[in-house]
């Protein structure tokens, strides 16, 4: 265990402590990336046992290469760089970096944009159906979402989740900002469309 | 103000941040209601994805990572020079034993491998060879590539 006065210390006090050998550093380190590490890997990687490896191969090789870590960004961007890397590496293994998808189409948005639109006016008359409507909302979002190919899915919670900048995101992704903005744009679009197309077929 | 219906890249961008948006997407969006339901729709999406529960390990990286490092420290140096001396004797042995014998490996690759290809014209040996080499250079070039790629990717801080 890490002692407490370690999680006030700052990037470069914990890497100089790590490198002269002191492993409960180290473990500061994990506690404090810990969760931005999940985001990358929960949204790349389906297998859980996977997960497992994954997230353990990550720590290494971020041990391994603490002596060349030169202060350019905060640590948790540059393991958040190594995450997306392993997990990177892991899906073109198993090619699967972007498994072709159908989208939903624009077609009937129109149409369903109306119905949700009805749908906005309900949640602020009745505060059961808020619920209701929160609840179906959540599902119908996490379904939308698991379908999206995992760099838009990780690109969607570095940015919403996690609120990064588009730089930050490009740092870790090693894409030019240019295209983070296009595949987030997309991912939106899709997400949105996703959602009026349910909310069509339940009201019908 | 603008009379045609915003772009979905101008939707988006109202609902990130309808403040740092251009004055007329506001404009727009205050009047059109098509619009503003495809802007409110973004922003109940926006809403919801922050409100989404963040995924957690369920199980402890700190002690799997620690416990592996440990692991990895406990290969003495006894052992790890041990093993460097064996395979540098492997290597010696296997070196003296073709040196030793250099006579009649050079026999054998004279009598067996030069007089086997003696046979074949030397157009067939350049048809087939050529394309080999070709291919094995371009496979090298692309594992180096490849190799450089993820160096740059991970090495570049």
């Amino acid at each position: 265990m890490g002692n407490i006065s370690d999680n006030n210390l700052t990037d470069q006090q914990l890497v100089n402590k790590v490198l002269r050998g002191d492993t409960n550093a180290f473990s500061v380190i994990i506690k404090n990336t810990e969760s931005l590490v999940a985001q990358i890997v929960f949204k790349m990687i389906e297998n859980a046992e996977d997960r497992k490896d994954i997230a353990q191969d990550v720590y290494l090789k971020a041990f391994n290469k603490l002596s060349g870590f030169k202060f350019q960004s905060k640590l948790s961007t540059w393991i958040a760089q190594i995450s997306y890397n392993t997990c990177l590496s892991y899906l073109e293994k198993k090619k699967l970096v972007f498994p072709e998808k159908n989208y939903p189409e624009n077609d009937d948005s129109d149409d369903a944009l109306a119905v949700l639109s009805a749908r906005s006016g309900d949640i602020f008359n009745n505060e059961t159906e808020v619920a209701v409507t929160q609840k179906s909302l959540s599902t119908i979002l996490k379904t939308a979402t698991e379908k999206l190919p995992p760099v838009y899915k990780t690109l969607i919670t570095l940015y919403h989740n996690e609120e990064m900048s588009y730089e930050e995101i490009a740092r870790i992704t090693a894409m030019p900002e240019g295209t983070v903005k296009s595949y987030l744009f997309r991912a939106r679009r899709t997400l949105k469309e996703s959602l009026l197309l349910q909310y069509k077929k339940e009201e019908l | 103000m603008t009379t045609n219906h915003l772009s979905e890249k101008e939707i988006q961008q109202f609902a990130l941040d309808k403040f740092s948006c251009r004055k007329e997407i506001a404009e727009h969006i205050d009047l059109c209601e098509s619009c503003r339901t495809q802007a409110a729709t973004y922003q109940l999406l926006f809403g919801e994805i922050k409100e989404q529960q963040k995924p957690d390990f369920d199980f402890d990286v700190s002690a799997l990572v620690l416990q592996q490092l440990a692991r990895t420290k406990t290969v003495p140096l006894w052992y790890r020079l041990t093993l460097y001396l064996l395979s540098l004797a492997v290597i010696a042995a296997f070196g003296g034993l073709i040196y030793i014998n250099r006579v009649y490996i050079s026999y054998f690759f004279q009598k067996y491998i030069v007089g086997a290809a003696s046979g074949i014209p030397v157009a067939v040996i350049g048809l087939i060879s050529a394309p080999i080499i070709t291919i094995l250079i371009f496979q090298c070039l692309e594992m180096y590539r490849r190799y450089q790629r993820k160096m740059e990717v991970l090495n570049f801080y």
